[in-house]
C-alpha cells in the first residue's frame, strides 16, 4: 500500500514539473501574389510543429493561430505547447521547444533563400520567433 | 488588336532586343468622343476643381475618415453605412439615386447573397438620359449602365472589432525612421490623427504633420515628412476615396450621362471576400460559373492600383480552399490519439515544401501559392483544439499552371489526415480518427484578353492621351487578381487603373500597411481621367445640348439568363 502511494506521488511530482510554453513566430507578411517569395509564418509554424513532434513527442501543441486572410502571406503565428505528460524539467523543455521552433524558422527561411539581416522593403525578411513559459 | 514591335534599348547602343507589346487601335469615334466630352465647359470646370487644394484635401480627409473604420471582407457593414450616410447627408446625392441598401440588398441585382452572407456594396447612380430616348433598349427592364468602382474591404483587422471600438488608429512616424517591427512598436508610437465625435478629422498639429504631399519617399525624408500607418491606406481606400469623389463632383455639377453611371464602393475584394461585391453586381454564381448581369452593365472601370499608369487588362485566376480538420470532442492533452492540429500542420508543412515552375525558373508563368491562415479552436483546460482550419490560395494567369498547382496541393489535405490517423493505426471513419471537411471553395475565373481593341481598352488609352496623364508606350499584359475577374468572366469589358496617388507606401495586406500622400494635382487629373473614361463609355450630354454617343452598345454581355438568389 505504501509502495503504491509513493508511486502515485512520484507520478504527480513528475507532472508538476511540466509547463506551458507560448511560441510566437513572425515574418514580413505581404500580398500572396505581389509579395510571393516572402517567408510565411504559418508555413514556418507548421514546420516547427512537425520538428517538435520528433524532438519532444510527449508535448502537445494547441490553440494554433496564424495569418489574417487567405490571400495574404501569413505575418504571424502563435501557439501553445502543453508539456503535461513530459518528464523533463522546465529548462530542458524550453531548450527542446526552442530548438524545434528554430528548426522550423530555419527551414522556412532556407526554403525562400532568406538570410539573417535581410530586409524586404525595409522590414526584416526572416522568420523571427520567441518561446516563453507562460504557465505550469 | 494590333501588335507592334517596339524596339527596346537594353544597354546603350550596343545591343537591343525586340519586345512584343500590345498597343490598341483607337477608333476615330473614340478619339472624337474624348475630344467632345473633354472640351465641354462643365468638364473643364470639373477638371480644374479636382486639381485645387480644396479637392485634394477632400480626398485626403475622406480617405482618412473612412479608412480607419475597420472593414474586414464580408464585414464591411460599418464602412458601407458611413459611405451611404455621406452620399445623402454630405455629398448631395438624392436618396432615390442611392442604389444599394444598408443590410446588403441591391435591388435589381441577379444575385443577392454570396456564400450565404449579405453583400455590403455602397452604390449610387448618376442618372443618364437614355431611358427618355425613343427606342431605348433594356434587358429585363434594366437600362444600360457603366460601373466605376473601388473596393471597401481591408485585409486587416481580419475580424470585425466590437461595436464600441470600430476604429483603427492612424499612427504617424517620421519618414526617415525605420519601419516598425512589431505591433507593439506600432501601438507605442505617440503621434496619431485625431477625429471628432462625428468622425471628422481634426486639423490639429498632428494633421499638419500628416497632410503634406510629396513626390516620393526620398522627397518626404528630405523635407521631414511623415509616414501614415493604417491598414487599407493603399489597398484600397486611397483609390476608393478618389472614386467616391467622382460621385460627389458629378452630382455637384449635375452631369448628365446618356447611360446611367454607377459609382460603387464594393465589398469583398480581398481574401474570403470571394469577390462578393462584384458577384452581386454582375449576378455571377460560383456554383454555375456563369453571370446573368441582370443590372445590364455594359462596361466596367475599377481602381485598385497605386502604380501610376497601370492598367490591368488580364486577370489572374485563383482557387482558394478552406479545409477543416476535426477530432473527437474531449480528448485530453498528451493523449495518444490523432490530432486535428497535427493533421492541419502536416498539410501546411507539405504544401510549404512545394515548388511551382515559377519557383524554379522566373521565366515560367508566375504561379504562386500561400497558406494564408491556419487556425485552431481554443482548447478547454487540459484539453486539445478540437478543430483546425487552413486556408490556401493559389494563382496563375492561365488555367493550365493553375490546375497543375491545384493538382499538387489538393491531395495534401487528405494525405495529411491519413498520415495523422495512420500514426495511431487508424483509418478514416474510425470513431477516434480525425475527419476533414471542405468548408469553402473560392474561384476567381482567369481571363486573358484576346482582343486589345475592345472599347474599354481604347477608352483607357485615349483618355490618357486626352488628359495628358499616364500615357504609355504599350499595354501592360501581366495578369492580376482583381474585382475585374468577375465582369471579364461574364464578358463585360473591364480595366483596372490607378487613381489615388501615394508618394510611397508598403506593407500591403499586413498590420503595418503605410503610405505617404503623393502628388495631389496629378491625382486630381487621374480622378478626372476616370470620369472621362466613364462618360466615354456611357455617353454625355454637353452643356450646349449636344449628345456624345456612348461607345458601348446598350445590351451588356452575360453568360446566362438564369437569375440567382
Amino acid at each position: 500500500m505504501k509502495k503504491l502511494l509513493l508511486i502515485g506521488l512520484f507520478g504527480l511530482c513528475s507532472v508538476a514539473n511540466a509547463a506551458v510554453f507560448e511560441v510566437e513566430m513572425t515574418g514580413p507578411g505581404g500580398h500572396s501574389n505581389g509579395n510571393y517569395g516572402n517567408v510565411n509564418a504559418v508555413h514556418a509554424g507548421a514546420r516547427a510543429i512537425l520538428a517538435l513532434e520528433k524532438a519532444l513527442p510527449c508535448a502537445s501543441a494547441y490553440n494554433f493561430k496564424g495569418g489574417a486572410t487567405v490571400n495574404a502571406i501569413a505575418g504571424d503565428t502563435r501557439f501553445l505547447v502543453n508539456t503535461g505528460v513530459c518528464k523533463e524539467d522546465a529548462a530542458a523543455l524550453q531548450e527542446k521547444i526552442t530548438a524545434a521552433v528554430k528548426q522550423g524558422a530555419d527551414e522556412e527561411n532556407a526554403f525562400r533563400s532568406v538570410k539573417a539581416g535581410d530586409l524586404v522593403k525595409g522590414f526584416p525578411a526572416e522568420i523571427r520567433f520567441s518561446v516563453k513559459q507562460v504557465g505550469k | 488588336m494590333q501588335l507592334k514591335f517596339l524596339a527596346v534599348l537594353v544597354s546603350s547602343a550596343v545591343c537591343s532586343s525586340l519586345a512584343l507589346a500590345a498597343v490598341p487601335n483607337v477608333s476615330e469615334a473614340t478619339k472624337a468622343s474624348a475630344e467632345a466630352i473633354n472640351s465641354d465647359p462643365v468638364m473643364q470646370k470639373i477638371k480644374k476643381e479636382l486639381e485645387t487644394p480644396e479637392a485634394q484635401k477632400w480626398r485626403f480627409n475622406t480617405h482618412m475618415e473612412v479608412v480607419r473604420i475597420a472593414s474586414p471582407s464580408r464585414s464591411e457593414l460599418r464602412r458601407q453605412e458611413e459611405l451611404m450616410r455621406r452620399f445623402v447627408q454630405e455629398w448631395g446625392i438624392d436618396e432615390k439615386n442611392v442604389m444599394s441598401r444598408v443590410g446588403g440588398n441591391l435591388p435589381g441585382a441577379g444575385l443577392q447573397k454570396v456564400d450565404g452572407l449579405p453583400v455590403y456594396n455602397a452604390c449610387v447612380r448618376i442618372p443618364g438620359t437614355y431611358s427618355q430616348t425613343a427606342g431605348a433598349q433594356t434587358y429585363a427592364g434594366q437600362g444600360p449602365k457603366v460601373l466605376l468602382e473601388g473596393h471597401i474591404d481591408t485585409v486587416n483587422p481580419p475580424v470585425l472589432p466590437p461595436k464600441d471600438k470600430p476604429y483603427m488608429p492612424i499612427k504617424l512616424q517620421k519618414a526617415d525612421s525605420p519601419l516598425v517591427k512589431t505591433p507593439q512598436e506600432l501601438a507605442a508610437i505617440p503621434d496619431e490623427l485625431h477625429f471628432d465625435k462625428n468622425g471628422k478629422i481634426i486639423e490639429d498639429e498632428n494633421y499638419q504633420k500628416a497632410y503634406k504631399r510629396y513626390a516620393s519617399l526620398d522627397d518626404a525624408i528630405v523635407k521631414g515628412g511623415y509616414r501614415l500607418y493604417v491598414p487599407g491606406y493603399n489597398d484600397a481606400m486611397i483609390n476608393t476615396a478618389a472614386v467616391m469623389q467622382i460621385a460627389q463632383i458629378l452630382t455637384k455639377y449635375k452631369v448628365k450621362p446618356v447611360y446611367d453611371l454607377w459609382v460603387c464602393g464594393t465589398a469583398g475584394e480581398e481574401g474570403k471576400g470571394n469577390l462578393a461585391g462584384m458577384k452581386q453586381l454582375y449576378g455571377y454564381s460560383q456554383d454555375t460559373g456563369k453571370g446573368n448581369n441582370a443590372l445590364n452593365f455594359v462596361a466596367n472601370i475599377s481602381a485598385d492600383s497605386t502604380r501610376p499608369g497601370s492598367g490591368a487588362v488580364n486577370y489572374l485566376g485563383s482557387y482558394r480552399f478552406e479545409i477543416k480538420y476535426i477530432e473527437p470532442k474531449g480528448v485530453k492533452a498528451g493523449a495518444q490519439q490523432p490530432s486535428a492540429l497535427m493533421a492541419m500542420n502536416r498539410a501546411v508543412a507539405a504544401i510549404a515544401d512545394l515548388k511551382t515552375p515559377y519557383d524554379l525558373d522566373k521565366k515560367a508563368e508566375r504561379t504562386t501559392y500561400t497558406v494564408g491562415v491556419g487556425e485552431c479552436t481554443k482548447a478547454p483546460e487540459g484539453g486539445r483544439s478540437e478543430e483546425c482550419t487552413l486556408m490556401v490560395d493559389m494563382r496563375s494567369p492561365t488555367p493550365e499552371p493553375l490546375l497543375a498547382i491545384r493538382s499538387k496541393i489538393e491531395p495534401k489535405f487528405q494525405e495529411a489526415m491519413d498520415a495523422e490517423n495512420a500514426k495511431f493505426g487508424l483509418k478514416k471513419g474510425d470513431p477516434k480518427a480525425v475527419k476533414m471537411e471542405l468548408v469553402w471553395f473560392g474561384d476567381r475565373p482567369a481571363h486573358r484578353r484576346t482582343n486589345y481593341d475592345d472599347p474599354v481598352v481604347q477608352i483607357h488609352w485615349q483618355a490618357a492621351d486626352t488628359v495628358g496623364i499616364d500615357q504609355r508606350k504599350a499595354l501592360a499584359e501581366g495578369a492580376s487578381s482583381l474585382n475585374d475577374n468577375v465582369p471579364a468572366a461574364v464578358g463585360v469589358p473591364t480595366i483596372n487603373i490607378n487613381v489615388g496617388t501615394p508618394a510611397a507606401g508598403g506593407g500591403g495586406h499586413t498590420w503595418y500597411e503605410w503610405g505617404i500622400p503623393g502628388d495631389g494635382k496629378a491625382e486630381g487629373n487621374r480622378v478626372y481621367r476616370m470620369i472621362l473614361m466613364g462618360l466615354m463609355a456611357a455617353g454625355y450630354n454637353t452643356a450646349d445640348g449636344k449628345v456624345v454617343k456612348p461607345l458601348l452598345d446598350p445590351m451588356g454581355k452575360r453568360t446566362t439568363e438564369e437569375v440567382y438568389k
